[in-house]
């Protein structure tokens, strides 16, 4: 690829976004300003660096709880979702039995569902993990399902005619041609995978970034609160670019056709 | 048992066609092929050339009729028959090196062994200095070539190539054929060849078969007395253009009923009338 075109092309795609969000963060800015709105009600967005760094170490505290907690329910929901989509493929009476049940697994409401696992599983880790997990499997397993579905059935011949016995045929043509559709399943997963753990603390915890939250709001902190979802962002779409970069160093053979497609 | 390395006698196979009515691909298929012998099989499309390549290479199992191969009837032919389909199936997450050794590699062949024994057949196959290329980056004749060498390294006694240049324009499919038919008179194994070009089935064989349209049944089998090695000049030689308009009128014959078929005309299939005692009406749509 040219270099020169190559950083035009990166320059044209992260100056739109950069200059609307400082646009409105401008916005934001003289609203409060000019309007006098008070900070605890709405602080300018000058005021929540200020107040990240104020309480940095409780912060850095917090933020490295809810990220175990996100990162063990990523890997919860990868292998249990990767088990579940392999034996709906493979079986189709499975497909017919779990399919709904997964489905079904997407559409509990969260706020219902989180209470109640505390009230099962008490205040700790347990809880939130599971609540990961119930968000992050829907994604993975109908990903995957559909890329395990999606092989070509003449390459799937062709192994055949070599001779290669049902296992040789699933690693070396159908799990590969399902790796692509898998990690577009595990990017969505990762980008929400946040939202379980923060409302499992927001409910009943003693640490992680919910609990801040929670903690912060009646107190009127207010930037604090600002400054804890921000890091909550934040860790979404780093977790999002982790997995995107994952998938760029494990499947060289996807750069050319997405560098393509790109143009 | 006969010497031949395949025999094929009486193969029928029907599919469930649209409306659930039965649909004979073929019927009554009787083919040789003779060790070192390179055979090719002209049709149009949808003559069930393909079904007869699915029913050798023991993909499916025909309705009647036997598949000899090296003199052994029964059992599994999957793994005995090097199959090339119409598409290349290079497999785009696998350099160029590791699609080839796929066959070695189901077969349990060591890898480094596997990789030397492809690597020593790259310069022939023109694909030297792409061992690590993914497929994709190769242009549509080296993609050919790339299959043909998997095909070949699958090994068993038979290679059956289903329109393998069927995707190449004109001159990249020219020069392929002139190149296989010199690794082919260098190695001589036995070949089971599909095309509907005439002038590509004339050119490489030593033996060709003309398939009628569906049913697909052989309408006529001759050997192909022209001189090897074969060069491009052939293609022009009195003998080479007498057989080829032998072969067109003979195909032209076989499809002669098909052609005369209004939109739709219910036939009757009198085989499936007899085998299954009830008459069966088939719709041929055109």
């Amino acid at each position: 690829m040219n270099t020169r075109a190559g950083s035009a092309t990166l320059l044209w795609r992260w100056v739109p976004p950069l200059a609307l969000l400082a646009l409105l963060l401008l916005g934001w800015e003289l609203t409060v300003r000019l309007g006098e709105i008070a900070p605890w009600l709405l602080p300018p967005p000058s005021a929540i660096p200020a107040a990240i760094i104020a309480d940095a170490g409780d912060l850095l505290r917090h933020t490295l709880v809810t990220l175990q907690e996100v990162l063990l329910g990523l890997v919860v929901s990868t292998l249990l979702g990767i088990v579940t989509a392999v034996a709906i493929a493979f079986f189709p009476l499975l497909e017919r039995a779990l399919y709904p049940l997964v489905v079904a697994s997407q559409s509990v409401p969260l706020p219902v569902l989180a209470p109640l696992l505390i009230i099962f599983l008490g205040y700790g880790i347990v809880p939130k993990i599971l609540l990961v997990t119930l968000i992050c499997f829907f994604p993975i397993v109908v990903n995957t399902v559909d890329g395990l579905h999606s092989v070509d059935r003449d390459a799937v011949n062709l192994l055949r005619t070599f001779g290669a016995t049902r296992w040789q045929i699933f690693v070396k043509v159908r799990w590969p041609s399902a790796l692509p559709l898998f990690f577009s399943g595990l990017r969505v997963a990762a980008a929400v995978s946040v939202i379980g753990a923060v409302f499992g603390e927001l409910i009943g915890a003693s640490a992680g970034l919910g609990y801040y939250i929670r903690h912060e709001t009646p107190l009127f902190h207010t930037a604090a609160v600002y400054g804890a979802t921000i890091i909550l962002m934040l860790l979404g779409i780093a977790l999002f670019v982790v997995v995107r970069a994952a998938e760029w160093v494990l499947l060289p053979w996807r750069r050319r056709l997405a560098e393509r497609s790109r143009v | 048992m006969s010497g031949a390395a395949l025999t094929v006698r009486g193969l029928g196979k029907s599919f469930a066609g649209a409306g659930g009515a039965p649909l004979r691909a073929i019927e009554g298929v009787d083919l040789v092929a003779a060790p070192g012998e390179f055979v090719t099989i002209i049709g149009p499309s949808g003559c069930g050339k393909s079904t007869l390549f699915n029913l050798i290479a023991g993909l499916e199992e025909p309705d009647d009729g036997t598949i000899e191969l090296a003199g052994q009837v029964g059992g599994s032919r999957l793994g005995r028959v090097a199959y090339m389909p119409q598409k290349d199936l290079l497999l785009p997450w696998r350099t160029t090196l590791d699609n080839v050794i796929l066959p070695l590699e189901v077969r349990g062949v060591r890898h480094e062994e596997a990789r030397r024994q492809a690597l020593a057949l790259f310069p022939q196959f023109g694909l030297a200095g792409f061992e690590g290329a993914y497929p994709q980056t190769l242009s549509g004749g080296m993609r050919s070539r790339a299959a043909f060498l998997r095909t070949v390294l699958a090994g068993g006694v038979l290679l059956l190539l289903d329109e393998p240049f069927g995707a190449l324009d004109a001159l990249t499919r020219s020069r392929m054929q002139e190149w296989l038919v010199g690794v082919w008179e260098r190695e001589r194994r036995t070949t089971l060849f599909i095309t509907h070009d005439v002038d590509e089935a004339i050119f490489l064989a030593d033996r060709l078969y003309v398939m009628t349209p569906r049913p697909g049944r052989i309408a006529l089998t001759t050997t192909v007395d022209l001189p090897r090695p074969r060069t491009p000049e052939l293609l022009t030689a009195p003998a080479f253009v007498a057989l080829k308009a032998r072969l067109l009128r003979a195909l032209r014959d076989g499809a002669a009923p098909d052609d005369l078929a209004p939109d739709l005309v219910p036939t009757l299939d009198r085989t499936l009338a007899q085998s299954s005692g009830e008459p069966v009406i088939e719709g041929v749509r055109r």
